[in-house]
């Protein structure tokens, strides 16, 4: 009887929507097992142990050290500049609000190399020394571990400011008065009340500035830090040596499964920050003489330097180079990008829908669990996900090779690895999490009952997602693949590893240019990358000033 | 005729000990309105929800217009069962006007002419004005009835409500109830509603069943659970009862303070006796048959005074007297029990409310 009873039971949960979940998990979670069974191969290849010998320490004390340097400048800068704009009144206060958030669309890499040229000899702050009279003595030299820290820095800080301009800004008015009524100067009230309340979504938006420093390769390459993902690419293009660079994977994500652990313990049951979420708005302070000035450029410096500095840079660079660099190639260039990036924010879209709607079906633990897995690949750096999936599709590629030829004595090429398809494949395992957030968050909204109405109404679940749910998720449908395109458009250490021959998109021209000492040349690709890149940042402040939301839809 | 049919329909949330509906057996007829009354946590929802489809029996059978929907090893998609329902926040679809909304659940080889059921429908709702506005252009008692509208346009066999007036203010909960009991008569509807409201129940069902922990205490006409309470729940459910444990004996119940003569009751033995307070009368001198009390607190309500009162031993009763003394704390009364409203309940339910 039980035994019939549960086998019933799960006969409920057996319909189109839960097969094409687990299928879709299972092909998802490719790179994943490849990693986890790969690791437990036993090597004791000359390679591993002389890397471990020389380099491993250096990788994991640079990567280490910039996530931690990393971190402390972008909180001191995102915290910083978040407080003012949100508590103080100073001029261009609501610009500020805004565009705080573009450092975002520079990539780093970009940012890197852009930097790298205008501390060069011939960039335009030796020029500058040089016309006033310094000798030549005064270098700054920008290309060690410090410098690539900053640059970072620079552009990264958007992540923590973001989330908490958001919080501050949501923080009831009176909770602030409330504590300078009790005698708080304003410097108490930020460190006692706002910033403890504001804590476990900072840190949400830090962790995502760590995954991005690990995830970076550009930047720690042209500076020349060894980090990680720089030895996952030495160990599989220079060493030919995958068994090393799934080694090197998996540390690192053994210390990525820390940060994750960590950040979702510091959040523990701290509910107290949706609690302090109403009441009314604050009156910002009024600040004067110096004290205003000073409030100015600690949101100006930011912004000056993460954004307009290296974007003017890179505009006259264009300027002087684009006549050179606009031909066809790079309109082919331009359509490879854009195609590929199109195609893949559409599957990621579609993916989401299906993967979110059977948890939606289908109620039950197990399905949101599996929804949450394929979401992993945000957290996962790029460089690992191209060599998880390398691998297996390497070995598929010969298994079909060797069988084909011995059955049918016909010779094919490389059908799945060193293609379109392996990238895509890898752009959405890597990008799926960004396109279901904002889904997920749109159907939380929706809510249950509005299925309920249209099953009782006689509708299947076919017709419930086609007619009533998709048409009322319609935004977030967009945004979610915005996002998704331009994440793909920046995206660089994946794109390396994983595009066919000679195949090139904005991002990897522009990073063969910069590191060929053309950085004038990669301009014209880097704006068009950037410049498409602040579309997302428009939305996302459109949705913030509608839902005060808490930064979830970056997340 | 039985539009539905609950047997012996049992549910548990996950590995709860406790069931979310214990053992319940209910029917509702054609053209019948039937409330479930209970408050929150009670099952009620669960209820409904397992008769809609939402939820999955553990045991139990189901049918309707005596098609079995739910059966061991069986349950019916709740798409396939043919109930309208109204949802507690409405459900309409917001990107949908008033006439969409009403179409969505209309077929084409049930009705060859789906504008025209429209008009029908939003007519006899009184809100064919408004077919072409958006629900969030509407206010929440057409909202409502754009709801009902919308379940009652395909016919079908059975409409489930829940919670139709919780979202409605004071002053329009009052027409609504009047509303949708019209309204559903006149579509010649079977419904089941559920409500934590008596008075929703009182105004609007032909028949109510009350819920407590999963269980059914009670079925019958608003009527019958006032005058014959199987037990003290349900009493209690209409206000406030004074219930005491009693003897019975040739038509006497003995309590400790004392005792009531002249019920026509053939009880005997250990029984738990409940009276309401307006079926206890105050007096101020001492008369056949009453009982010496001191006033423990009085308090004025307008049309009567709360009189709460010590009969001795321990036993203490709520009055609602409607003369015209004003009490006070202290004062010597007499009271007398009115022995023909005096209820005998079934013993030791739920003995912490007996006093």
């Amino acid at each position: 009887m039980s035994k019939l009873k549960s086998i019933s039971k799960l006969k409920k949960y057996a319909n189109g929507w839960s097969f094409a979940l687990i299928a879709l998990v299972l092909i998802i979670g490719l790179p994943i097992y490849t990693l986890f069974f790969k690791l437990f191969d036993k090597t004791t290849e000359s390679v591993w142990s002389h890397l471990v010998e020389t380099v491993l320490a250096d990788y994991i004390l640079n990567s280490i050290g910039l996530v931690i340097l990393v971190s402390i400048l972008t909180l001191l800068m995102g915290i910083s500049s978040a407080w003012i704009v949100s508590t103080c009144r100073i001029p261009f206060r609501r610009q500020f609000e805004w565009m705080l958030i573009l450092p975002l669309a520079i990539p780093t890499y970009i940012a890197a190399y852009t930097y790298a040229g205008i501390f060069d000899y011939t960039g335009p702050i030796q020029v500058f020394l040089r016309d006033i009279g310094f000798s030549e003595l005064v270098y700054i030299d920008i290309m060690n571990f410090w410098g690539v820290a900053v640059v970072m820095a620079l552009v990264l800080f958007p992540y923590v400011y973001v989330v908490a301009r958001s919080t501050f800004m949501s923080q009831s008015a009176t909770l602030l008065e409330a504590s300078r009524i009790l005698g708080s100067s304003s410097w108490k009230t930020f460190f006692k009340i706002a910033l403890p309340i504001s804590r476990p979504a900072i840190i949400g938006g830090l962790s995502l500035v760590m995954m991005e420093v690990l995830n970076d390769y550009g930047a720690v390459k042209y500076y020349g830090v060894s980090t990680f993902t720089t030895g996952i690419f030495r160990a599989w293009f220079s060493f030919g040596d995958p068994n090393s660079a799934i080694n090197l994977s998996g540390i690192l994500m053994v210390f990525i499964f820390i940060m994750i652990m960590a950040e979702r313990l510091q959040r523990g049951r701290t509910k107290f920050d949706e609690g302090a979420r109403i009441g009314r708005q604050l009156k910002r302070y009024q600040l004067k003489g110096w004290k205003k000035f000073f409030a100015w450029l600690v949101c100006f410096i930011p912004l000056f330097l993460g954004f307009i500095a290296p974007v003017f840079q890179l505009i006259l660079w264009s300027f002087q180079t684009i006549k050179k660099i606009i031909d066809f190639e790079f309109l082919v260039l331009m359509a490879n990008s854009f195609g590929l990036a199109l195609l893949a924010a559409a599957l990621c879209v579609t993916f989401s829908i299906i993967i979110l709607f059977a948890v939606k079906v289908n109620k039950n633990r197990f399905f949101s669990l599996l929804a949450k897995f394929a979401a992993l690949g945000y957290s996962i750096p790029g460089a690992v996900i191209a060599i998880g999936i390398m691998i297996p599709l390497l070995g598929f590629d010969k298994f079909l090779i060797s069988t084909w030829e011995h059955s049918f004595n016909l010779k094919i090429g490389l059908i799945f690895s060193g293609t379109i398809f392996a990238l895509t494949f890898a752009y959405v395992v890597r990008f799926l999490t960004v396109s279901s957030n904002p889904i997920e968050a749109a159907f939380k909204k929706t809510g249950d009952s509005i299925d309920e109405a249209s099953y009782s109404l006689g509708a299947g679940s076919f017709k419930t997602l086609l007619k009533v749910n998709l048409p009322l998720i319609k935004s977030a449908l967009i945004s979610g693949g915005i996002l998704v395109f331009v994440d793909i458009l920046k995206e660089l250490p994946l794109t390396l590893i994983l595009r066919p021959f000679n195949f090139h998109t904005l991002a990897t021209k522009a990073y063969e240019l910069a590191s060929d000492e053309m950085i004038a040349e990669s301009a014209t690709p880097s704006l068009i990358i950037i410049v498409i890149g602040t579309i997302p940042i428009i939305i996302l402040n459109r949705l913030m000033k509608t839902s005060k939301s808490d930064g979830s839809i970056i997340n | 005729m039985e539009v539905l049919s609950i047997k012996n329909l049992h549910k548990r949330f996950g590995k709860k000990l406790q069931y979310a509906v214990n053992n319940a057996s209910l029917t509702v007829n054609k053209g019948e309105l039937l409330a479930l009354v209970g408050e929150s946590g009670s099952g009620k929802t669960t209820l409904l929800r397992l008769v809609a489809g939402f939820e999955e029996a553990d045991q139990g059978q189901i049918s309707i217009n005596g098609d079995i929907v739910v059966d061991d090893n069986f349950s019916m998609k709740p798409e396939k069962r043919k109930i309208g329902m109204v949802f507690q926040d409405y459900a309409l679809f917001p990107h949908l006007t008033v006439a969409e909304n009403i179409k969505f659940g209309l077929s084409k080889s049930q009705f060859p002419n789906l504008n025209e059921r429209v008009r029908e429908i939003t007519d006899m709702v009184g809100l064919s004005s408004y077919e072409n506005r958006y629900p969030h252009h509407l206010s929440g008692g057409q909202q409502q009835r754009v709801a009902l509208a919308r379940a009652l346009a395909p016919n079908p066999g059975l409409i489930l409500l829940d919670e139709p007036f919780s979202n409605l203010d004071a002053v329009l909960k009052d027409q609504v109830r009047e509303e949708v009991r019209s309204i559903i008569k006149k579509a010649g509807a079977t419904a089941l509603f559920v409500t934590h409201d008596m008075r929703d129940a009182l105004s609007s069902a032909d028949r109510i069943a009350i819920l407590k922990d999963g269980k059914i205490q009670q079925v019958g006409t608003p009527r019958e659970l006032y005058e014959t309470p199987k037990n003290l729940y349900v009493a209690s459910f209409f206000g406030k009862i004074n219930a005491m444990n009693a003897t019975a004996e040739n038509g006497t119940y003995k309590l400790k303070a004392g005792e009531i003569k002249g019920a026509k009751t053939d009880k005997k033995g250990q029984i738990l006796i409940a009276i309401r307070p307006e079926n206890i009368e105050i007096l101020t001198e001492p008369k056949d048959n009453t009982f010496p009390a001191k006033v423990e607190l009085a308090q004025y309500f307008g049309d009567h005074q709360q009189v709460h009162a010590d009969i001795g031993a321990e036993t203490h009763v709520v009055i609602h007297a409607h003369e015209k003394i004003l009490f006070d704390k202290g004062d010597n009364i007499y009271l007398r029990f009115n022995p023909n409203k005096i209820h005998v309940l079934d013993t030791c339910w739920y003995p912490g409310l007996v006093s």
